[in-house]
């Protein structure tokens, strides 16, 4: 199997060596551009497996990019943001960003985000795995089953969706709005304060502490991510 | 000069509302001072009134100290003149008329014009200068703090720096004789160096915006233990070695707050909690709800507050003298920020010292109204 490609879409200098480093070092092929134009035109002329995009670019704005991505592409972007800019981050990640890094990262940090959606890019092919598991929780999407410790979880139907897609996307991070759209359907107009009502009764059904979870974490003001590893 | 206009009309709309003050207090006073002088009737001379005229004077000058604390001079001056008039209309025979029968009034008028303008000009004198002491101590305060800052600041980013050009020169310089161990240690110190310069720069960050005015607060129904867990996300390395216990009360409402507030909120307090207690000492935290707010409680088990320094901790550049250590830890922002952001949301912060020793920092975010209700709800 050939190296996988990332092409990195950075204006700083320092932070796209730090990257071409330590992705190199893991056995990825690096490509770099300087600005999101470069990026965009460097994206349509050798596709690249995984995209990773800064937010503070000079010439063009995360979401722009990421919808003229998404025009015509499925490769995953990570994105990679200053703190304090959350409202772009959130905009970008619901128009099909698949996760974000907030500066500064560690490395484990970025080979983690790097290697789930390189996963999750693979498993759309085949249909995925029916079954996760993860520490005493097991759900079997097969065949709609879900057991803690051996002990059968009963949800409702609306809670067992909301299980399913955050399991389906374990390790990445799901917008609130991805999660009502996919669960109660985007015309259904639930608001998020909704969805946290649902989160905490299923976390207290999966005994699942929301101030230490094991399972389901919150990424304050972007959505939720279901460990994964 | 555009900028100059909002000003001329605040300062125009100030004096024309004293100068309304003025008439307005004459009139109070001419009123008061008719009914005590005529009764609730015409002016008759025959009448014998209950008190002697000139002390209704004492009424008119009171008028003008009234407006000569609060108004403009102009306005001060306009209620003496007016005193003067109205007094000479209604309590000097002839009644209802300009002018007087006695010519001993004139110097009685005389006399209350001067005395009138003298208190106007007094009062006028101290007003101004309560006001310039009150500028020249914010000016003060103002210096203070921004040498306090700059000091701080300064101080604080230096040491990071140089804890980071040490290591990294000594890697340059020798890092093929060191020790692996030595060479890891090195690594390690420039990490957590450049990681502290991080956190001094976001405090300093989050200051100036809870200060210019600048903080967006973005509320949402939030479940707060939730909030709670991704702030202990943020802290997992730092709290490695410290016992923590939370205890969640599982009926807790949603509330409508910011949830990164509040999470740097968490964050700080705890962070708080690590840097002013022992390495391993345990750290306690809370959340519960009561009839109006939902309540959260970070304790340690610490020194505790110094004596009196209850509400002082969450002043700017604040710092508790840490017996034995010596050494400051952080700019003293961590806590100011946090009652920025608690007050942003009309909330209350309170520190205290446990009875079983250490401190606990009390938090209470007002629960306004139910969340607005939903369609659909499962059984």
């Amino acid at each position: 199997m050939p190296k996988p490609t990332i092409l990195v879409i950075e204006d700083e200098r320092p932070l796209r060596r730090f990257l071409r480093l330590t992705l190199e070092s893991e056995s990825y092929a690096v490509a770099e551009a300087a600005t999101g134009e470069l990026g965009l035109r460097q994206a349509v002329g050798a596709p690249p497996d995984l995209i990773i995009l800064d937010l503070g670019l000079p010439d063009l704005d995360g979401l722009t990019i990421t919808q003229r991505l998404r025009e015509w592409t499925r490769i995953p972007i990570i994105i990679v943001s200053a703190r304090g800019k959350e409202q772009e981050k959130v905009a970008a990640l619901d128009a099909g960003a698949d996760d974000y890094l907030t500066k500064p990262f560690g490395v484990k940090e970025l080979l983690a985000r790097v290697r789930v959606a390189l996963r999750h890019a693979a498993t759309k092919l085949d249909n995925g795995e029916p079954v996760f598991d993860l520490a005493d929780l097991h759900v079997d999407l097969g065949r709609r089953d879900v057991t803690v410790a051996g002990r059968a979880v009963h949800l409702t139907p609306n809670e067992y969706r909301l299980l399913s897609v955050l399991v389906k996307n374990a390790g990445k991070v799901i917008t609130h709005r991805q999660l009502l759209d996919q669960v109660w359907g985007p015309e259904s107009g639930e608001s998020v304060h909704y969805l946290r009502v649902y989160m905490n009764q299923l976390r207290q059904k999966l005994g699942d502490n929301p101030a230490r979870p094991k399972y389901l974490f919150t990424e304050p003001g972007v959505g939720y991510r279901t460990a994964s590893e | 000069m555009p900028g100059s206009s909002p000003n001329r009309v605040t300062a125009s709309s100030e004096t024309l509302t004293g100068y309304l003050a003025a008439v307005l207090a004459t009139a109070v006073a001419t009123a008061v001072g008719w009914v005590l002088y005529h009764g609730l009737h015409l002016p008759d001379a025959s009448r014998h009134p209950f008190l002697a005229n000139t002390n209704v004077l004492m009424l008119y000058l009171l008028a003008v100290l009234w407006i000569a604390t609060r108004h403009p001079r102009g306005a001060a001056v306009l209620a003496s003149i007016l005193g003067v008039i109205a007094f000479d209309i209604c309590f000097v025979p002839p009644y209802l008329k300009l002018g007087v029968e006695d010519e001993q009034y004139l110097m009685t008028f005389a006399v209350m014009l001067l005395t009138a303008l003298v208190i106007s000009t007094l009062t006028h004198r101290a007003r101004t200068q309560v006001l310039a002491a009150q500028q020249a101590w914010e000016r003060a305060e103002a210096e203070f703090l921004r040498n306090t800052l700059l000091s701080s600041v300064s101080h604080d980013l230096r040491t990071p720096i140089a804890g980071i050009v040490g290591a990294t020169s000594t890697l340059i310089e020798s890092g093929k004789r060191l020790s692996p161990g030595a060479h890891d240690e090195m690594l390690a110190t420039i990490y957590a160096e450049a990681e502290r310069m991080e956190r001094l720069i976001n405090n300093l960050l989050q200051m100036t915006r809870v200060e210019s005015g600048g903080l967006l607060i973005r509320k949402e129904w939030q479940h707060v233990p939730e909030i709670l867990g991704s702030a202990l996300q943020h802290l997992t390395k730092r709290l490695a070695d410290r016992p923590l216990t939370t205890r969640i009360d599982p009926e807790v409402p949603l509330v409508s707050v910011d949830s990164v507030a509040i999470e740097q909120v968490l964050v700080n307090l705890v962070d708080n909690a690590i840097e002013h207690t022992p390495p391993g000492s345990p750290i306690d935290i809370s959340i519960t709800s009561n009839a109006s707010a939902v309540v959260i409680e970070v304790a340690d088990r610490g020194t505790g507050l110094p004596l009196n320094a209850e509400s002082r901790v969450f002043d700017k550049f604040f710092h508790a003298a840490t017996p034995g250590s010596g050494h400051r830890i952080g700019l003293g922002l961590g806590l100011a920020i946090c009652k920025g952001l608690i007050d942003a949301h009309g909330g209350t912060i309170r520190a205290a010292n446990r009875p079983e020793g250490g401190a606990v920092f009390h938090i209470e975010l007002p629960r306004k109204g139910p969340p607005p209700p939903s369609s659909n709800r499962e059984a």
